[in-house]
């Protein structure tokens, strides 16, 4: 990647749902920094290919596409959402404290499961924004 | 087909679409299903081997390696992490041994823990059921509540009823007035009969001024014991929660909680229900009031009553959400508060305070936005009421005054009737109205409900037996511990601890070194393996009694707002002056003490912030050494003090650790020294053990940590692992 060839190596990303295509830590086995891309395209075609497959397989962090329902039922709000990983329903407690914050723009939403959902504001239609600015 | 001895659940297919999947895994192989149950995948047990789990961020894989190469078994979010990570250890006895023991306990599954109240299965541990949980068990919870006041609450009942019944009667007084001055008869009897009524009507009026003052005297003190008894209750659920219940939530809210939503509630148990019940009875005895003076027209009348409720109906939902968000909105207004005054130093040293009053107006104007829009809505409610019961009253005239020129209906029962006509769409209006209160009141019931009936986390068994003298030797037996599912901090700790031990841990930042303390003292409970203290699991013992035994000097000092001596005093109020002094010394807290003005009684400050981040921690370990217990553990803070300081409490530490069982989380050179073991952590796990001397001629990890510690200071003094740690 950087001239030489180096093996055994896993990439972290620094910003996983703000930045998901940039500034990530090329590391060694034993965490070693060995180089940070600052944006993936940087990098050739083939190798942006292969950085998002790796990327995709550690990261495991469905979007949120559309909000179809928000619904409360009582300490318990359902959600009926369109994910990047397809349609799902999920439930979290108190939105107060299971959506977090992480840019004016870009929310972590936590379920009850322990599952992590993203969601960038902008992305969402209308009808979701409704839905969305009820909660926020 | 044979039996599977483990089926584990997997929810992502190979697109990365959500998709319930699963394998079962059978004596001799393994196979994964679809949803509908097709088989998609099936591998001979003989071709596999080994299989591992590999997390990712969110989720995992469970991967099996076959002569072929790795095949992907399974994928899944983070919901099923956790079962196939228990069951990682038996797939691998599975795949080593020749003949598998294919007992079907399930314990590997995750256990379905089943609702307390309903007896439905939860879907997850931490999870609260969902049925119990609906608007209704709210205002059960509240009705159960009040059967303690139900005395107070017959007599307001029997006054209720007795005030309703009273306001009823003037307007038919007024009517047989009325009639009698209309009626073409004697004068003699119609003024006696004038004189009797109007002193009947003066009665009813002082009757009822009467009741009022008994109503709202009663109902104030009703409130007044619920407010008290609720915040006592949700005081007392908050201090009996475990540590996590703080780690995952925003503390700042439950001030809000504690002061608002129990208030909103004593409002509605004092006034709310004596004007819910009034109104309602009040609505009731006039509806039959009205059949009874004429029951035509009456029906006219409520025609449009269930539009109206139906109205309310379609509207509840939509104010129940406003309340909500409004609540949620004045939370966060709160929290900003709380925090900027706590950050205060840094927001100025920064000086950022135009951002910070920015960020706040924002956040009020869109409070103060919420609540308008909530009043907004009831408000264009009130006027068209208002109208809708003016035109009714206007066409009751008409129908009613043709009625009278027809005869069919004296004048005095006109007017009666007209005037309870308005007396009865009064309640109908407050009751349509009171719909958006009793939701602001429902949401506030929900939240104190939620505090007081979430269960602690971490809980004594129920036959856990009295501590007798601890001797203090500990011993942790293969623990693992990770304060999210997502993150595993400690590893398989396998640690003995003799009885006055001295006992140093060392290793890089974040290594773990103070989450094995939070552990010892059952702040949080180990998610694997298990902790004896004197040979007995730390579950037998009762919390408080544990920890009565364990003093803890924290990495962070926290000093309430009191005296120095009420903070030295904090876990054992009844010390005497004298022992206070004597544990001061101990510190090597008593000089500096005594160069403060006021000594002892110097207040400390909120979080003790009038004093030094040295003097601090001298105190915490004052009020370690006066709790005088077996077990102590010292986390000594990384940041640095001047060396003089940190001679002091280098001394303070000798005097304090004899004779105990003593833990200290060292980053000193002096402390290593002198300890009879070193134990070091690194990355979660234990990776060496031994004397000062020892591990330094082994040349492992604790020899990397110490040489990067002198060669960088030069000085024998140990500095913060956290330029060290790799
Ligand atoms: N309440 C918590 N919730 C989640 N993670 C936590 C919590 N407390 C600590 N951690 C994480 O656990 C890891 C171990 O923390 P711990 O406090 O035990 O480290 P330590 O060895 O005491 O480090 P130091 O020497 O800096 O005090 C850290 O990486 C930290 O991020
Ligand atoms: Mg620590």
């Amino acid at each position: 990647m950087n001239g030489e060839p180096v093996s055994d190596i896993y990439l972290v990303l620094t910003f996983p749902v703000t930045e998901p295509e940039r500034y990530i830590s090329v590391r060694t086995a034993s965490h070693q920094e060995i180089h940070l891309i600052h944006s993936l395209s940087e990098l050739d075609i083939s190798s942006q290919a292969a950085v998002r497959e790796d990327l995709e397989r550690r990261y495991m962090i469905p979007k949120v596409v559309a909000i179809k329902m928000i619904k409360r039922q009582g300490n318990h709000w359902l959600w009926d959402v369109e994910t990047s990983y397809g349609k799902v329903a999920f439930r979290t407690n108190q939105p107060q404290e299971n959506i977090d914050i992480l840019s004016n723009e870009t929310y972590i939403i936590r379920d009850t499961d322990g599952r992590r959902f993203a969601l960038h504001v902008s992305r969402l239609d209308k009808r979701s924004k409704l839905f969305w600015n009820k909660i926020i | 087909m044979e039996e599977a001895w483990l089926t584990l659940q997997g929810d992502l297919n190979r697109n990365m679409q959500f998709e319930q999947l699963q394998v079962l895994f059978t004596a001799s192989k393994l196979l994964v299903l679809d949803r509908e149950g097709r088989q998609i995948l099936h591998i001979p047990k003989q071709n596999v081997e080994n299989i591992r789990l590999i997390e990712a961020l969110g989720g995992g894989y469970l991967v099996a390696s076959t002569a072929k190469g790795p095949v992907e078994i399974l994928r899944f979010t983070e919901m099923h992490l956790d079962s196939c990570r228990k069951a990682l250890s038996r797939v691998e006895q599975w795949v080593s041994k020749d003949s598998f023991t294919t007992d079907k306990r399930n314990d590997l599954k995750d256990r379905n823990k089943t609702c307390a109240h309903c007896g439905r299965v939860m879907r997850s541990a931490k999870d609260s059921c969902m049925r119990c949980n609906r608007k209704w068990s709210t205002v059960s919870h509240l009705l159960q509540r009040s059967r303690a006041y139900s005395a107070s609450m017959i007599v307001m009942g029997i006054i209720v009823i007795l005030t309703v019944l009273v306001s009823l009667a003037p307007p038919y007084i007024i009517k047989w007035i009325i009639d009698g001055i209309s009626a073409p008869v004697g004068m003699g009897g119609v003024s006696s009969h004038l004189l009797w009524m109007s002193g009947l009507l003066a009665g009813i009026y002082i009757l009822q001024a009467l009741l009022q003052m008994i109503e709202g005297y009663t109902a104030i003190s009703i409130g007044g014991r619920f407010l008290g008894e609720l915040r006592r209750d949700m005081f007392h659920a908050l201090m009996k929660q475990s540590m996590r219940f703080f780690d995952n939530r925003q503390v700042s809210q439950y001030i809000g909680r504690i002061n608002q939503d129990t208030d909103t509630i004593k409002d509605f148990m004092s006034q709310g229900i004596v004007h819910l019940t009034s109104q309602l009875l009040s609505a009731l005895f006039i509806l039959g009031m009205l059949f009874y003076l004429d029951w035509r027209m009456t029906l006219m009348i409520l025609i449009p009553l269930p539009p109206l409720g139906l109205f309310v109906m379609r509207l509840w939902p939509k104010v129940r959400e406003m309340w909500y968000s409004q609540w949620q909105s004045s939370i966060h207004v709160q929290n900003m508060v709380g925090e900027a005054l706590q950050g205060i130093r840094i927001i100025k040293a920064f000086s950022k305070e135009n951002d910070e009053k920015e960020r706040f107006d924002k956040a009020n104007s869109r409070f103060v936005n919420r609540m308008i829009s909530i009043q907004n809505l009831w408000m264009f409610m009130t006027p068209v009421l208002t109208l809708f019961i003016s035109l009714f009253v206007a066409l009751i005239w008409f129908a009613g005054g043709r009625k009278v020129l027809e005869g069919g209906m004296t004048v005095g029962t006109l007017s009666a009737y007209a005037t309870y006509l308005i007396m009865f769409f009064g309640p109908v209006k407050w009751l349509a109205q009171s719909a958006s209160w009793i939701n602001e009141v429902l949401g506030s019931a929900e939240r104190i409900f939620e505090v007081i009936h979430t269960p602690a986390e971490v809980t004594d068994d129920e036959e856990a037996q009295p501590l007798s003298k601890v001797r203090g030797e500990i011993r942790y037996n293969h623990v693992g511990f990770g304060y999210a599912k997502d993150r595993r901090i400690l590893h398989g700790i396998d640690l003995h601890i003799a009885p006055g031990e001295m006992i140093g841990l060392i290793g890089p930042s974040g290594a773990g070194k103070s989450t094995l303390i939070h552990l010892l003292c059952r702040f949080y409970d180990p998610d694997e393996g298990e902790i004896l203290l004197d040979g007995r699991r730390l579950s037998s013992i009762r919390q408080e009694e544990l920890r009565k035994n364990i003093g803890v000097v924290f990495q962070e000092t926290f000093l309430f707002d009191g005296t120095i001596a009420q903070n030295i005093a904090y876990g054992n109020p009844e010390a005497e002056a004298q022992d206070i002094i004597q544990a001061a010394m101990t510190a090597n807290a008593h000089d500096f003490i005594c160069r403060l003005p006021h000594g002892y009684e110097t207040k400390v400050g909120e979080r003790g912030h009038r004093l030094s981040g040295g003097e601090r921690q001298r105190i915490a370990i004052a009020r370690a050494v006066l709790l005088d217990p077996p077990i102590l553990i010292l986390d000594e803070a990384t940041s640095s003090v001047d060396v003089e300081t940190e001679a002091a409490i280098q001394e303070a530490m000798d005097k304090v650790i004899q004779g105990r069982t003593t833990i200290v989380i060292a980053h000193r050179l002096s402390t290593l020294q002198r300890a009879d073991r070193l134990l070091v952590l690194e990355g979660g796990r234990l990776v060496e053990s031994g004397s000062h001397e020892e591990l330094l001629n082994r040349g492992g990890v604790y020899h990397r940590l110490l040489h990067a510690a002198q060669g960088a200071s030069g000085r024998e003094v140990w500095i913060p692992m956290q330029e060290v740690a790799r």
